[in-house]
């Protein structure tokens, strides 16, 4: 986070690039980043490309050496766990992919006018962490250059029944939709500030607008629509409350696993961590390009309300998980809901998010309480605690298995500097992704009703 | 669950994929499998939702289908003739000392890596009983898979000569979801350099059909006890496992279950017959209903069995038990930094 | 667990349904027209290979340097 009088700063040095008399039009506020780069934008465009500098690094050191780099051992005899953070940060970023849709649907389909301003940035965020998703399934891999040769031509068989090959499948639907939602809304204000857009990324305009017509834009909002509808059932219903979870949930060999609430339970966290993601970019872009009438005060009361009531969700899907998983449930589901109620992770898991909806339910309760500093800032909590919540799920699985005998066999797991390093190389991804995005297009859809 | 019980031996299309196999005689399969081209990948990848998805595009004999469907079934009920033989174990416990000759022998034999145990010995006890009692631990080859239906790459499959449980070495990918998916934890991962991490198997790794699936895995890959196919495949050796042979107990019966003549059968009958009918037998976990191929004979371990010390212990016979002990990668180049200065 | 291709309708059948409601939308509703829809259909494709090609240039440059 920046002080206003830099951010403002730097607002006048982009500022400077456009004439006087366009910005005082709202569309010229959304273009301001388009500027020439001011010098913190190269600070952080220095700091993210050092931290995925730092990850490469690190991934070549996994490459070289193999994955006993990381803090991964086999479970039962081998007294670890194979699936790690890697899994986990999976999960996390899938679930924050969410952010996309759920502003998008918002806006478009159930039409709650206040998430506008942000859809453009959740979408990129969608892709950004989808991005993410894709390359932690690269380097959880031990033979990760056969990803391609070995997944694809056996997909037709291996969908039967695989629920890896599910998830490959939809992550890559939901990646090619979000793609394509994009393309559609931004195609018209691509082609109106075509002489605004940096020249040097003209042939990458050529190639989003294809085929474009001055008057497809109302038919282009419709198939928004229709895809926002599709998108809306398709990811949160099949991806993060479907493929996702049923990777461990149709396992019965791990009890902590197995079991039809990982579904529900799964997308609330991830609908929870992903509208907390949009609240922190919505925040950074606010104060960074003096957006304060762009990203208005509305927005983050509504994000904080969604993010709230999902935490709540989530907590209350725990609730069933911890009662059905310890009253009178068979011996190997009582000691994997036991371990979990051990764990102090979880206990600082829920206390995260008990804090998000508390302060959510506050926030409500009276105006006087809003603020939006502080709300950007609680956002920061539950998605923390998705992660952390997330891995654990994913590790205590096999350390508490059907197999009795192995739960009184010694195990542990602590991710490495290698993996803990990936999370640092993750985030500097999204973080790249914005800059060039940022440069390459309005990131605020702007109004038909424009000058 | 209940209903699963009933049917037995389900022959699973993703489970006949061999190019040996009667059904689809001549097909190239390691041929297709190894093929290394972007052109593949990137027609794989444009028709993925195009319809791509459809079988019909990959069930090509050409492309890496497999035999059942190559046979003309295309809905996938593969014929129960797929794999007659279905080679499995019947383990006598009551005879079992917890010597770990077996563990040493498969080590042996296979040439594996510190802390990796193929086979692997419980050893407990019941609350009220001073007796230690032992559990051997091998791939229970079950009929109903879980490591093959979860594995995203058909590395994880049955070959059809006797229905052994194996890895392609050659496919695998290294995600590690066979090994999360079996509830028995018999895989064990090639976190590092084999070379490095007491690994010695020194053959070229492929079987009679020219996969690569005999012993300790290359890098990157997932291994786990595979019934010693090398053996499988010699006539003479045929129905041994490094671990039966060195068991001197005579604990471990390998076969063809399915043939009620074979030797672990014909044992099984024995026992029974000296037992006077009242012979007590088990399959492992057996209600998550992945029809284990290994009958045990003796009582499994009840939810109260707690493990004690064995009469050997693994240090003693130059063995690793838990392998995360000696899975320590080497120092990054920061810390040799430091510690040089 | 022992119908084979359950999968397969649990992806085509269940988890497509909303791509196909989707294009349908897109093919008929209004304002009815083909030339967009086509253009896209032609980002889903588009898209699918650059994900995909982007992937196995990826895993080709880890087979060159690691392999």
């Amino acid at each position: 986070m920046t002080t206003t009088v830099e951010a403002e700063r730097a607002v006048q040095r982009d500022d400077a690039q456009l004439p006087e008399e366009v910005l005082t039009s709202r569309t010229s506020v959304i273009l301001r980043p388009l500027g020439r780069p001011s010098l913190r934008y190269l600070a952080v465009l220095a700091a993210a490309l050092a931290g995925l500098a730092w990850f490469a690094q690190a991934w070549a050191f996994q490459l070289r050496n193999g994955l006993v780099v990381t803090g991964l051992s086999d479970w039962g005899t081998g007294g670890g766990v194979p699936w790690g953070i890697y899994v986990g940060s999976f999960i996390w970023w899938v679930g924050i992919a969410h952010g996309g849709i759920v502003v998008s649907a918002a806006v478009r389909v159930f039409k709650i006018d206040a998430l506008k301003p942000v859809a453009r940035l959740a979408e990129l965020l969608t892709l950004a962490a989808l991005v993410n998703a894709g390359l932690y399934i690269i380097v959880h891999l031990g033979r990760p250059d056969r990803i391609v040769t070995s997944i694809l031509p056996h997909l037709g068989q291996t969908i039967r029944s695989s629920p890896l090959a599910w998830d490959v499948v939809v992550l890559t639907l939901y990646f090619v939709l979000t793609g394509t939602y994009l393309a559609l809304t931004v195609r018209h204000d691509l082609h109106e500030l075509r002489d605004r857009l940096p020249r040097a990324l003209r042939p990458f305009y050529r190639v989003v607008l294809v085929g474009y017509r001055p008057g497809e834009r109302r038919k282009a909002e419709r198939m928004a629509w229709w895809l926002a509808l599709g998108v809306i059932v398709l990811a949160p219903l099949f991806l993060h409350g479907g493929v996702i979870p049923w990777l461990f949930a149709v396992l019965p060999s791990q009890p902590g696993w197995f079991g039809s609430v990982q579904g529900p339970l799964f997308l609330a966290a991830a609908l929870t961590s992903a509208l907390a993601a949009v609240t922190i970019l919505a925040f950074v872009f606010r104060r960074a390009y003096g957006w304060e009438g762009i990203i208005d005060d509305g927005v983050f009361r509504s994000l904080s309300r969604w993010t709230g009531l999902f935490a709540l969700l989530y907590l209350w899907l725990q609730l069933q998980q911890v009662v059905t998983g310890s009253a009178m449930a068979p011996d190997s589901v009582d000691s994997a809901v036991d371990a979990r109620l051990e764990a102090p992770l979880f206990w600082l898991a829920v206390a995260l998010l008990a804090i998000t909806v508390g302060h959510a339910g506050l926030q409500t309760l009276s105006a006087r309480l809003f603020s939006v500093g502080r709300t950007a800032a609680v956002a920061g909590l539950p998605v923390l605690a998705i992660l952390i919540e997330k891995t654990l799920f994913v590790v205590e699985g096999p350390r508490h298995p059907a197999f009795s005998l192995y739960a009184q066999m010694p195990s542990s797991y602590a991710p490495s500097w290698v993996e803990l390093s990936s999370v640092v190389g993750a985030f500097a991804i999204v973080v790249l992704l914005f800059l060039v995005a940022v440069k390459a297009l309005p990131l605020v859809e702007t109004e038909e009703d424009e000058p | 669950m209940g209903e699963r019980r009933e049917v037995i031996e389900p022959e699973e299309p993703w489970e006949a994929q061999d190019p040996g196999d009667p059904a689809a005689p001549g097909q190239p399969r390691l041929l297709t499998r190894r093929e290394v081209t972007g052109a593949l990948a990137g027609c794989a990848a444009g028709a993925l939702v195009l319809g791509g998805l459809h079988r019909s595009r990959f069930a090509d004999p050409t492309s890496g289908g497999t035999a059942a469907q190559a046979a003309g079934d295309p809905d996938g009920v593969a014929d129960a003739e797929a794999t007659p033989v279905r080679y499995g174990m019947v383990l006598d416990l009551t005879r079992c000392d917890g010597c770990l000759a077996c563990v040493e022998a498969c080590r042996d034999e296979n040439g594996l890596s510190d802390g990796v145990l193929w086979p692997y010995v419980f050893a407990y006890r019941e609350p009220d009983d001073d007796r230690t009692a032992f559990l051997l631990r091998v791939c229970q080859q079950c009929a109903d898979a879980p490591c093959i239906k979860v594995c995203p790459t058909t590395a994880r499959h049955r070959r059809p000569s006797d229905g052994l449980v194996l890895t392609d070495y050659d496919l695998c990918i290294g995600c590690r979801y066979c090994e999360v998916a079996c509830p028995y934890g018999v895989n064990y991962f090639q976190w590092g350099d084999p070379e490095t991490y007491g690994g010695e198997f020194e053959g070229d790794r492929r079987d009679a059909r020219g996969v690569s699936v005999e012993g300790d895995p290359p890098l990157g890959v997932m291994g786990k006890c595979n019934y010693c196919p090398q053996r499988q495949d010699d006539p003479e050796l045929r129905g041994t496992t490094a671990c039966s042979i060195a068991c001197t107990m005579k604990v471990i019966h390998v076969g063809d279950m399915n043939d009620p003549d074979s030797e672990p059968n014909r044992y099984l009958a024995q026992r029974r017959e000296e037992s006077g009918g009242s012979l007590p037998t088990f399959r492992l976990l057996e209600e998550l209903g992945t029809e284990p191929n290994v009958v045990y004979i003796g009582s499994p371990p009840s939810s109260r069995a707690t493990l004690v010390e064995g009469p050997v212990a693994y240090e003693e016979v130059g063995l690793v038990e838990e392998r995360r002990t000696v899975l320590e990668g080497p120092a990054p180049w920061f810390e040799r930094i430091g510690a040089s200065s | 667990m022992n119908t084979p291709s359950y999968g397969l309708w649990l992806l085509l059948g269940v988890v497509f349904a909303p791509v196909y409601l989707t294009l349908a939308g897109w093919a008929l509703g209004q304002p009815r027209q083909l030339r967009l829809p086509l253009v896209g259909a032609g980002f889903l494709v588009g898209l699918t290979a650059v994900a995909w090609g982007g992937v196995a240039v990826l895993a080709y440059l880890l087979h060159l340097t690691f392999g």
